[in-house]
C-alpha cells in the first residue's frame, strides 16, 4: 500500500504541480474578480445556487416537516397570548382600513382633476422560503421565485406584516432576500411622529440600529419605523418596526416581521422611479408665443422628488 | 495488485463529494433564521484534513477545488479565497501524510490544527486587505475553536469507516 501511494504521487510529478499552482491562481484570480467586478461573479453564485438548491429540497423534506412539527409545539403553548394579541391587533387594523379606502377616495377625485400619472398600486407576489444562507455571519434566506416569475434586484421583501429583507441576486427559478440583520444592510427610514429621517444599519443581531438621526432627543422608544422611499431604493411607507432603547445607549428598531417564522414572504413589485425630462403636458404654456419661458420652465431639476 | 485496486479506486473521491454534499444541504436548511453570536464548527473543513491525512489518493485535488469553490459559491462567502486556501492546506498535509499517519495521534492533531488555523488566519488577513467587512471577533474565534474540536471526531470516524470497509476489499 506504501508502494502504490508513492507512485501515485510521483506519476506525472511535474504536470500535477503544474495542474495545482494553476488551480490555486485560477481559485484567487476568481475571489481578485470577485472584488473587482462583483455584479458578474455575484451572478454566477446566483445562477449556481439556482441549479443547486431547488433538485435538492426533496431530500431537505424530512428534516423540514421535523423541524416545523417542533415550533409547532412550541407554538400550541403560546396559543392564547397570540390569540388576544391577533384580536388587538385586528381591530387597530379594521380602523387603519376604513381610514385608507377613505383616501384611497379622495385620491381618486384628486386623480381625476389633474390627470396625473402616479406610480402604479404597489402589487405583490408570494414566495415560499427555500434555504437560510448557511453561515452564521450573513443573515439571508433563499426565496422560491425568480427571473422567470418577473423578480428584479433590489425589490422589498415584506412577510405578513413588516419588511424582512431585500432583494440582491435572482436566479431563473430562486432569487436571495438579504435580512434587515445583515451586516451589510442598509436601509433609508422615517420615525414616525417627529419625521426624522435615519438610516438602518444591520449588525448582525436580531435588532439593527438605527444611525445617522438628525436630532436624537425627538426619537423615543416605541416610534414606529418605516421607510422613507429615498433614493428610490424601496417604495416609501412600509412598515419596519418599532424604536427600542439597548443597553448600551443606541437606538435600535425592533423589527415587526417574525424571522423565526419565516415562511410564506411577499416580494413587493416596485417600479423605479422613470427620470422627469419634459413637462409632460403638467402645466399648460401657450404654444410657441414665448419660447423663452418654455426654455426657463425646462430647466427645472427633475429629481428632487 | 497495482491494477486490482487502481480501477475502483479511481471513484473513490464519490465517497467524499457525496458526504461533503450532505453537509453543505443541511447546512442549507432553513432551520435558524435569527442571527446568534457564536458559529458552529466547519465540518467540511475538518473532515477534508483528516481524510487527507488518512486517504489522500481518495482526494486529488481538483475534487476538493470543486467542493470548496461550490461550498463558497453556496455559503455566500467571497468566491475563490476560503477554496485556495484549503487546497494549499490539503497539499501541505498530504506530502507529510505517510509521517504523520505512523507517528501518532497527537503530531497528527498538531499539524492538522495549523493548517485549519492557517486557513481562518489567511481568510480572515486577505479579507482586511480586501477591505472586506469583517464579521465579529466571536464569530470567527468560536467558529475555528469549534473546527478544532471537531477534528478528532471526524478522524474517529473514518478510522471506524474505512476499518469497516478494509474487511470487505483488501487494499
Amino acid at each position: 500500500m506504501a508502494a502504490s501511494s508513492q507512485s501515485d504521487e510521483s506519476y506525472g510529478g511535474p504536470l500535477r504541480r503544474l495542474l495545482f499552482g494553476l488551480t490555486v491562481l485560477a481559485l484567487l484570480g476568481l475571489f481578485l474578480l470577485w472584488r473587482i467586478d462583483s455584479p458578474r461573479v455575484e451572478r454566477l453564485r446566483a445562477d449556481v445556487t439556482d441549479a443547486v438548491v431547488p433538485k435538492f429540497t426533496w431530500l431537505m423534506a424530512p428534516l423540514n416537516a421535523m423541524s416545523n412539527m417542533a415550533s409547532d409545539f412550541e407554538s400550541y403553548v403560546r396559543l392564547y397570548e397570540q390569540n388576544q394579541e391577533l384580536r388587538r391587533e385586528l381591530q387597530q387594523m379594521k380602523a387603519w382600513r376604513e381610514a385608507a379606502l377613505q383616501l384611497e377616495q379622495e385620491n381618486a377625485r384628486l386623480l381625476d382633476l389633474n390627470r396625473v400619472r402616479l406610480d402604479p398600486k404597489l402589487t405583490h407576489l408570494t414566495g415560499l422560503v427555500l434555504a437560510d444562507s448557511g453561515s452564521p455571519f450573513r443573515q439571508s434566506i433563499l426565496l422560491n421565485v425568480g427571473a422567470r416569475d418577473g423578480v428584479h434586484d433590489g425589490w422589498a421583501t415584506m412577510d405578513g406584516i413588516g419588511l424582512v429583507g431585500r432583494i440582491s441576486g435572482v436566479g431563473e427559478t430562486t432569487s436571495r432576500v438579504i435580512l434587515l440583520s445583515d451586516a451589510t444592510s442598509r436601509i433609508p427610514v422615517i420615525i414616525q411622529p417627529s419625521g426624522q429621517r435615519a438610516m438602518l444599519v444591520g449588525d448582525n443581531t436580531i435588532r439593527p440600529l438605527l444611525e445617522l438621526i438628525e436630532d436624537r432627543d425627538q426619537v423615543r422608544p416605541g416610534d414606529r419605523v418605516v421607510t422613507s422611499g429615498d433614493g428610490a431604493l424601496f417604495p416609501p411607507d412600509l412598515l419596519i418596526g418599532e424604536v427600542a432603547a439597548s443597553p448600551d445607549r443606541r437606538l435600535r428598531v425592533r423589527l415587526l416581521a417574525d424571522y423565526e417564522r419565516l415562511k410564506f414572504l411577499r416580494v413587493i413589485r416596485s417600479q423605479p422611479r422613470a427620470p422627469v425630462s419634459d413637462l409632460g403636458g403638467l402645466v399648460s404654456i401657450a404654444p410657441a408665443s414665448e419660447p423663452a419661458a418654455a426654455g426657463s420652465a425646462e430647466r427645472i431639476e427633475p429629481e428632487d422628488g | 495488485m497495482v491494477e486490482f485496486a487502481s480501477r475502483p479506486a479511481r471513484f473513490r473521491w464519490l465517497w467524499f463529494a457525496a458526504v461533503a454534499a450532505t453537509l453543505l444541504l443541511a447546512a442549507l436548511l432553513p432551520l435558524n433564521v435569527l442571527p446568534r453570536n457564536y458559529a458552529g464548527p466547519d465540518v467540511l473543513l475538518a473532515l477534508t484534513r483528516a481524510w487527507v491525512i488518512r486517504k489522500p489518493e481518495h482526494l486529488p485535488f481538483l475534487v476538493i477545488a470543486a467542493v470548496m469553490l461550490l461550498a463558497d459559491l453556496l455559503l455566500q462567502r467571497p468566491p475563490g479565497l476560503w477554496a485556495a486556501l484549503v487546497l494549499l492546506g490539503s497539499q501541505v498535509l498530504r506530502h507529510r501524510a505517510e509521517p504523520l499517519r505512523d507517528a501518532g495521534f497527537g503530531t497528527e492533531l498538531l499539524f492538522a490544527a495549523l493548517t485549519i488555523l492557517g486557513v481562518f488566519a489567511g481568510y480572515t488577513l486577505i479579507t482586511a486587505l480586501a477591505f472586506l467587512p469583517q464579521p465579529a471577533a466571536s464569530l470567527s474565534l468560536s467558529a475555528l475553536a469549534g473546527t478544532l474540536l471537531a477534528y478528532p471526531a471526524c478522524a474517529l470516524s473514518l478510522r471506524y469507516a474505512y476499518s469497516t470497509r478494509s474487511e470487505v476489499d483488501p487494499e
